[in-house]
């Protein structure tokens, strides 16, 4: 088989490094929670496509301190999720002998942090000078915003796809996650596809601010989150020096 | 043909051991989507409440043969699978391989289903579509149009399932590992039908 | 009681009894919904109707084909659990 396999030795740096990454997960979650939903008006949604632009630019107006807080709390969540896919990507090496799931999982998830990072650079950019911005600025600004969360179907799925598949064809013992976060990747995989409807509705459940294209793939998304931080902080154990 | 011993000795160890059909992940797939699902089957009871005038003229314009059909279909394809599955078990116990390939024989006539279904489907929308109702004429079409939709997405990957399925039954010789898998499988695209009987009620017969 | 291991000698496999039983739920659920679109009799009770019978369908996929009949009892039981919950609240979302 194979002289030296990567995954069973002992290894206090990488260790260390994923313990790191684990947590980075946890901690965007709460960074989330806190900008995103307490603050800043993301989740629940503050507006709703429907809303005419003026509308827009009041209410950002009205609520401009505290979405430019959650602003910052939403880009170092975001930005953790960079940390969150070097460690997915970190363990499915481990038991790959040359890197081929691994670098797929890096590009997509490389390519998910970009577009997070966008989506709260969009949301601190709209409370920036609501008032002087033309409000359809404002309603374009959240637009862009929810179009990249939640359109992204493809970078978000496809990295689900990308962990489970190295999952299901590992031999029996030599997983790199616990063979049933595979098919909690595929459930993800599957319940962000409705993000996909946002571009046909403006109002209704299907819409940016709807229960079907909205609520479900970010509550997916963040059970997501917290799944694989404790799939990375699990698999780090068995490097502790 | 079993031999008496392991007939008996397998037959009282199904009979004593409770067993996860396929694995455990697969039944948190099952879970999760139904749990989706679920919110799916609220989400149309509560806009039949809402709009139940709309809801109601919608629903008399939707035609009920197509959608018993399409249950029909489904819940054939769910036996014939779950036969095959049997036989494939069976001939894991008795290690011979005729059982197996009957069973590769019913995979084939259950994936004969589901393309029925879809041709079904494609036909229906089809008709609506061109008499001009789409999912933005009113909100019965809007759920009626993306929930059936979303539903054909799970017969599509249903169907690849079960095309992977037939496969591994043809195999030379059948071990646990691959029943396992056929098990895994089979229990998704009964999970497809499961999904379809409710949304069947909710659409076409209240 | 029958093993789902047993061979095909059983003159009836279980599987196929309970497509059988689908079959005529179908059609009752059919009956119960010809009954609630036409107005003609208790519209209320022909709802509740239609969603016992789906469900009971949906209860017997998940028993037989599924195979939860063999399956460990947390998981048989939560199934179980789940065809009520989700039935008695869509009756009562319907009937409002």
């Amino acid at each position: 088989m194979n002289g030296s396999d990567t995954h069973s030795g002992k290894d206090h740096l990488f260790y260390r490094s994923m313990r790191f990454c684990g947590w980075s997960g946890v901690a965007a979650v709460t960074f989330f929670i806190i900008g995103g939903m307490i603050l800043g008006g993301m989740l629940p949604p503050l507006l709703s496509p429907d809303d005419t632009a003026a509308e827009f630019a009041r209410r950002v107006s009205e609520h401009v301190v505290a979405i430019r807080i959650g602003s910052v709390f939403l880009i170092f969540s975001f930005a953790l999720f960079g940390a969150l896919a070097a460690g997915i990507a970190a363990q499915t090496r481990r038991f790959e002998k040359a890197p081929a799931f691994s670098y797929l999982q890096l590009m997509f998830g490389a390519c998910g942090t970009a577009v997070a990072v966008l989506v709260a650079f969009s949301w601190a950019l709209m409370s920036f000078r609501p008032d002087e911005y033309d409000p359809r600025v404002v309603q374009v600004l959240i637009d862009f915003a929810y179009f990249l969360a939640l359109f992204s179907v493809p970078v978000f799925s496809g990295w689900c796809l990308v962990i489970a598949l190295p999952i299901l064809f590992a031999n029996e013992g030599e997983e790199p996650f616990p063979r049933w976060v595979a098919f909690f990747n595929l459930w993800a995989a599957v319940l962000y596809a409705p993000g996909l409807m946002i571009l046909f509705f403006k109002s209704g459940i299907f819409s940016w601010s709807g229960i079907v294209a909205l609520w479900i793939p970010f509550t997916a998304f963040f059970l997501w989150i917290l799944v694989m931080s404790w799939g990375i902080l699990k698999g780090a154990e068995s490097a502790r020096g | 043909m079993t031999s008496p011993d392991t007939a008996v000795s397998s037959a009282a160890s199904e009979r004593t051991k409770p067993h996860v059909p396929g694995e455990l992940g697969i039944w948190c797939f099952v879970a999760g989507d139904l749990a989706v699902f679920t919110v799916f089957f609220v989400l149309i009871a509560l806009g039949n409440g809402d709009q139940a005038q709309v809801f109601a003229q919608s629903r008399a314009s939707l035609e009920l043969w197509i959608g018993v059909l399409n249950t029909l279909l489904l819940l054939s394809g769910s036996w014939l699978v779950a036969t095959a599955v049997e036989r494939c078990r069976e001939s894991v116990q008795s290690g011979s391989g005729p059982d197996a390939r009957r069973a590769a024989l019913q995979f084939a006539l259950a994936i004969l289903t589901g393309v029925l279904f879809v041709a079904n489907k494609s036909l229906e929308w089809g008709i609506k579509i061109a008499h001009g109702i789409t999912p933005a004429t009113n909100d019965f079409f809007m759920y009626f149009f993306v929930f059936t939709g979303i539903h054909l997405f799970h017969v599509l990957i249903g169907l690849g399932v079960l095309i992977a399925l037939r496969r591994v039954s043809r195999r030379e010789r059948l071990d646990s590992k691959a029943l396992r898998t056929i098990e895994s499988g089979a229990t998704f695209w009964h999970l497809v039908d499961l999904l379809w009987i409710v949304l069947f009620a909710l659409f076409y017969l209240i | 009681m029958n093993e789902t291991s047993s061979p095909s000698r059983l003159a009836v496999r279980p599987a196929t009894i309970a497509w059988t039983l689908l079959m005529i739920a179908t059609a009752i659920g059919w009956w119960f919904g010809e009954t609630a679109q036409g107005g003609s009799g208790d519209v209320r009770l022909a709802i509740a109707g239609v969603l016992i019978t789906a469900f009971a369908k949906v209860w017997l996929v998940g028993f037989q084909f599924m195979e939860l009949r063999g399956a460990p009892r947390l998981l048989r039981h939560a199934f179980d659990a789940w065809v009520v919950i989700a039935c008695t609240a869509l009756i009562i979302i319907c009937l409002r």
